[in-house]
């Protein structure tokens, strides 16, 4: 777990507001320049569907008011009248010459009689008296309405219409009008770039567009979806945006030219149309984009300023801490809330502060009343040795006799002088070696010594303690126990000394057994007693210095409870360690245990 | 006339009173001294067989009076008790005395031990 969050470098703060910020960005300029494109196609397609509606418009204007200058030419021509025609045959071919749309124009009396005709640059087409009576714009013409027909093309002739009138003769002017002028009409009309206008009947075949050669080719819009929606309208009435016959996407509008079945379709590229809002989505996009750099950079920099840089003060300031440099301080401009926490880790530092030199102060303090207690304790067993020395030599002078015979009642009173006299003398080395432990000055020897002869003195030194109150004193050393081993061999004495010492102190009647063997790799001192015991309770605490269990008996006894507290302490400086096993009533059994060092043999 | 003479070199009175009559007691002939300074003096004076020295003494302490005994070859065949009260001092000059005995001293004690180095002396002597 701890490696797996280990191996994740944690977010920091800068690159979080980096993509934050980021983020933010690209969201507004997109919704920007969305909103903005939409707006403006919009806006652009409801400008262009009216302009072309516009052009459309004029186109048809400019054709209708293109025909209808034709058809009032040709009326013209008939108001003239037969019998002026038939007059001056000639005066009709001048007429046309006037009038270079015409290719041939002929007039019919009522009775379909040719009553002049002209056609100077081609052959006569519409005077074949055969095909007069089937011809759709003789039968029109004839029954009074105007005729304006199909683009006809045939060899060897210019592509023409054919455009009839009634005359008031109740006969027919008719005339062939060059397709040419009607073509450069229509390619005259250009209102942008890419625009074109095309003409086509209701069939679908193509009468006008700017590429001739489409027309002259017969060609026929009428699978073409455009031509499809066009024709579902009523008055062909249409705009809608699509893809032409070459592929190229535009948006075209048509109406119906009245008076005809033709219908004028303009378009314009789709590419011209949105040239415009392509190019504001474009610039706008860079602006946004370029807007939004600027923007992130100067927000980074803000919060790198205002945020991150005030943070990277602070956690610097805090390893300085955390170094336990605790003099220095947070400093610098800080936004009201950092500001608050710089004053937080100042104060953190000056409380810290504070509390260490207290700390110092108080273990300086403890130091010092340790290291007097210990030159105390020195001192003091130190001077009490000598006058001790006093009132013990003397004492023992007297009953030596030294200073002439004793009586025997002055005998006791001298032997409990000297018997209070060594009490006090074991009570002062034990000071001493307090003291000593408690300043480390404890240094242990390690030689060979002998643990039986030990044990031997021990029983020498106790044997008359045990006399004296009547007490048996048993001591068992075991074989197998080696004859010399490693160790400081006064500091053990000293320990079986304090146990056994400890044994008779409280131990009123019954007997003291000391024991001593080998187990394993230590060897092991028993010293069990048959006194009063220790309570569970205070088992723990016997081990403690100036601890006893029952003050009536240290009073009694003398002691100041330090026996079991420096045995404690010898037993472990030398690698052993004691332990202890009590019932009250029934007596204690102490058994301490020390690592066999055996003499290496040379 | 006392054929072995020892030094009591002690600025305290009970003790010099306590030693000189143990060491009496054993047999030798007994001077005192109770200033390091006229220590030296004295010892060659007198040319101790056995000196029972203080270590805490009034001018010249007596560490450095053992080290003149061991140094001055007039001396240097004297036993030397060292009693002190200082058991971490006497254990340093273990080597170059005889005995180190820590205060308070029994009388009893001392007494036992002079006779011993009594008879060890008056051995030596036979046996030269």
């Amino acid at each position: 777990m701890a490696s797996e969050s280990k191996a994740r470098e944690p977010f920091s703060l800068h690159s979080r507001l980096n993509i934050f910020i980021g983020i933010i960005m690209m969201v507004t300029g997109v919704i920007l320049i969305l909103g903005i494109a939409l707006f403006a196609s919009r806006s652009e397609r409801t400008a262009w569907q009216s302009r072309q509606q516009e052009a459309s418009r004029i186109a048809e204007i400019t054709v209708t008011s293109f025909l209808d200058e034709m058809k009032s030419n040709l009326g013209f021509i008939s108001t003239l009248g037969d019998s002026y025609f038939r007059r001056n045959p000639a005066a009709l071919t001048d007429l046309l010459e006037a009038n270079p749309a015409f290719l041939e124009v002929a007039i019919f009396d009522e009775a379909g009689e040719v009553v002049a005709s002209a056609s100077p640059d081609s052959e006569a087409v519409l005077t074949n008296l055969y095909t007069l009576q089937l011809s759709n714009w003789y039968t029109t013409a004839r029954l009074g309405s105007d005729y304006v027909g199909d683009i006809e093309i045939s060899a060897g002739d210019e592509p023409y219409l054919v455009i009839a009138l009634p005359t008031d003769a109740y006969g027919v002017i008719a005339a062939r009008l060059r397709m040419d002028f009607l073509w450069e009409i229509v390619a005259d009309i250009q209102f942008s770039e890419t625009s074109k206008t095309a003409i086509f009947d209701s069939s679908g075949l193509l009468i006008a567009h700017p590429n001739t050669a489409l027309v002259l080719e017969s060609t026929s819009l009428a699978g073409r979806p455009e031509y499809q929606a066009i024709r579902a309208d009523d008055d062909h009435s249409w705009s809608g945006a699509y893809r032409n016959y070459q592929g190229t996407p535009v948006i075209g509008s048509a109406r119906g030219i009245p008076g005809t079945d033709w219908i004028i379709l303009t378009e314009t590229a789709r590419s011209e149309a949105y040239r415009l809002i392509t190019a504001a989505v474009l610039s706008l996009g860079g602006a946004v984009g370029l807007l939004s750099i600027i923007a992130s950079a100067s927000i980074n920099r803000l919060t790198k300023n205002i945020v991150l840089d005030p943070i990277d003060d602070l956690v610097d300031a805090a390893s300085i801490f955390s170094e336990g440099i605790l003099d220095y301080r947070v400093k610098g401009d800080f936004p009201l809330e950092l500001s608050h926490v710089a004053e937080a880790m100042n104060a953190m530092a000056t409380q810290i502060e504070d509390r260490e030199n207290d700390l110092r102060v108080a273990r300086d303090e403890a130091q010092r009343a340790s290291e007097f207690k210990s030159i105390l304790l020195s001192n003091v067993s130190h001077d009490l040795r000598t006058p001790l020395g006093g009132i013990l030599g003397m004492t023992e002078m007297l009953q030596e006799e030294v200073y002439g015979p004793i009586a025997d009642s002055q005998k006791e009173p001298l032997e409990r002088i000297v018997l209070n006299a060594r009490r006090l003398k074991t009570l002062i080395n034990s000071m001493l070696d307090q003291a000593q432990i408690e300043a480390g000055k404890l240094e242990l020897e390690n030689k060979p010594f002998s643990p039986a002869a030990v044990f031997e003195e021990v029983k020498e030194v106790m044997g008359y303690l045990a006399e004296s109150k009547g007490l048996t004193f048993e001591t068992t050393v075991e074989e197998g126990l080696p004859d010399l081993i490693m160790g400081d061999e006064r500091r053990v004495f000293q320990v079986i000394m304090n146990l056994v010492n400890n044994a008779f102190k409280f131990t009123t009647k019954g007997s003291v057994w000391t024991h001593i063997y080998v187990d394993r790799d230590s060897w092991v001192i028993v010293v069990q007693d048959t006194g009063k015991g220790i309570p569970g309770d205070s088992l723990e605490a016997i081990f403690e210095p100036f601890r006893q269990v029952d003050k009536d008996t240290a009073h009694q006894q003398g002691g100041v409870g330090l026996g079991l507290s420096i045995v404690h302490q010898l037993v472990t400086a030398m690698g052993g360690r004691i332990d202890v096993e009590s019932e009250v009533g029934k007596g204690s059994t102490f058994r301490v245990k020390f690592p066999l060092n055996r003499v290496e043999e040379a | 006339m006392q054929q072995f003479r020892a030094l009591i070199i002690e600025d305290n009175i009970d003790q010099i009173i306590v030693f000189s009559e143990a060491v009496r007691a054993a047999g030798f002939a007994v001077s005192d001294c109770s200033d390091g300074d006229k220590a030296l003096e004295k010892l060659r004076a007198i040319k101790p067989h056995l000196v029972v020295l203080d270590l805490h003494l009034p001018g010249l302490d007596g560490d450095h009076i053992l080290q003149e005994i061991r140094s001055d070859s007039s001396l240097s065949h004297a036993l030397v008790i060292v009693a002190t009260a200082d058991a971490a001092w006497a254990e340093m000059l273990e080597k170059d005395s005889y005995l180190t005995l820590v205060k308070p001293i029994s009388f009893i004690q001392l007494r036992g031990m002079a006779k011993r180095i009594f008879s060890h002396l008056e051995q030596r002597k036979t046996a030269s």
